[in-house]
């Protein structure tokens, strides 16, 4: 029996998560994963990320799961698993993996699957007008480089937009990315691989009226088989990406010219929506035991 | 209600919004939310998760103090003012 370590955060949205505990969302997945586990000879135990004594606590590996307050203090989680690693405890995914997905720019790198973006140090009026024209887009959306969470997002207008819109844009390096209009209708896929096997897909279809399709409350979650060619799309983009990720969720939007856009790849700690598609469980906890050869 | 949380007859997000209106802060990971009540004397924070319906449910509620070294209120307390300021 293999142990893994399954790293959470001390708080989720400033309410303290007590030992043993993961946030409520997650309750569903982690109960899944840790039956799966038992099924495969790994026992998972849920541990803080910042633990220093972690790596002499006889884990086999650590594996990135609800580590959700780790934007609050980005450069102590790189540090910490940096030293898990150092210290011989497997991390999955490794930190290597963890910056490379850390800031968007590693979209640049997807070749054409990827949404086309403009990239900018800062997101002011200047920039944003000569974004529309590069894009040759109707509308754009502005992102941070480096966040989750739809935080500090704005759609813009062309002709119909003015500086004071940029308030609630991103106050650091920005990225600017024409607004895909399926997104309202088709909505966003997620692909799932564990062990560059492909696990299972969720469609995130908005409520009429709303365009962000990662939010609880006015989306639907479907478990539901990708298009072949949003499949294609992913693995092309997958093939560019670190070749060892244990884990990954690839996020695509059908583009206004009917091809398939990866909008972003999360290899550090992706919901997995294991309540939705119960099934990516075992092979999830499958991938992990085929590495500690269990 | 909002005692019910982590129940199966927990209050769904639409019925905690239509009771107690708009949060100040509503924050989003994977399929669930996080949203935020900020009153007078206490703040509430409610975490909601996704059911198998879809269904946005109530699964925690916690008060705190608006002021440093406040003891928190308790969650009767704080749901009772965030009523008044109603949906």
């Amino acid at each position: 029996m293999a142990r893994v370590a399954y790293l959470t955060g001390r708080s989720y949205r400033g309410a303290p998560t007590p030992p043993g505990d993961v946030p409520p969302l997650e309750r569903v997945s982690r109960d899944l994963i840790f039956a799966a586990g038992r099924e495969h000879g790994v026992e998972f135990e849920v541990a803080y990320w910042d633990d220093a004594q972690l790596a002499v606590r006889g884990f086999d590996a650590a594996v990135i799961r609800t580590c959700w307050d780790y934007h609050e203090r980005p450069e102590h989680f790189l540090a910490s698993l940096d030293a898990f690693e150092r210290a011989g405890l497997a991390v999955f995914n490794r930190s290597e993996v963890v910056r490379w997905n850390f800031r968007k720019t590693y979209l640049q790198q997807l070749g054409p699957s990827a949404i086309e973006t403009v990239w900018a140090e800062k997101a002011d009026a200047h920039t944003v007008a000569k974004a529309f024209d590069a894009l040759e887009a109707a509308e754009v959306v502005v992102k941070p480089q480096v966040g989750a969470g739809s935080r500090e997002t704005v759609r813009l207008q062309r002709n119909a937009w003015s500086e004071s819109d940029l308030i609630g844009a991103p106050r650091a390096a920005a990225m600017i990315q024409p607004y895909l209009r399926s997104i309202e209708t088709e909505g966003e896929r997620s692909l799932f691989w564990f062990g560059g096997a492909f696990s299972h897909a969720i469609r995130k279809v908005p409520h009429a009226g709303d365009w962000l399709a990662n939010m609880p409350g006015r989306t639907a979650f479907l478990a539901e088989p990708a298009p072949p060619a949003a499949m294609a799309a992913a693995e092309a983009a997958r093939e560019r990406a670190p070749g060892d990720l244990l884990y990954v969720r690839i996020d695509l939007v059908l583009g206004d010219d009917g091809a398939w856009r990866v909008i972003e790849i999360e290899a550090i700690e992706p919901y997995l929506f294991l309540d939705f598609a119960p099934e990516g469980a075992g092979r999830f906890v499958g991938a992990i035991a085929r590495v500690l050869g269990v | 209600m909002l005692a019910a949380a982590g129940r199966a007859n927990a209050p769904v997000q639409q019925e905690v919004e239509r009771s107690l209106g708009r949060p100040d802060v509503v924050r989003r990971d994977g399929a669930g939310a996080a949203l935020t009540y900020r009153m007078e004397t206490c703040a509430l924070l409610l975490l909601f998760a996704a059911d198998a319906r879809n269904e946005m449910r109530l699964a925690e509620a916690h008060p705190s103090a608006r002021r440093a070294g406040e003891a928190a209120p308790s969650l009767d307390q704080c749901a009772a003012e965030a009523a008044t300021r109603g949906g």
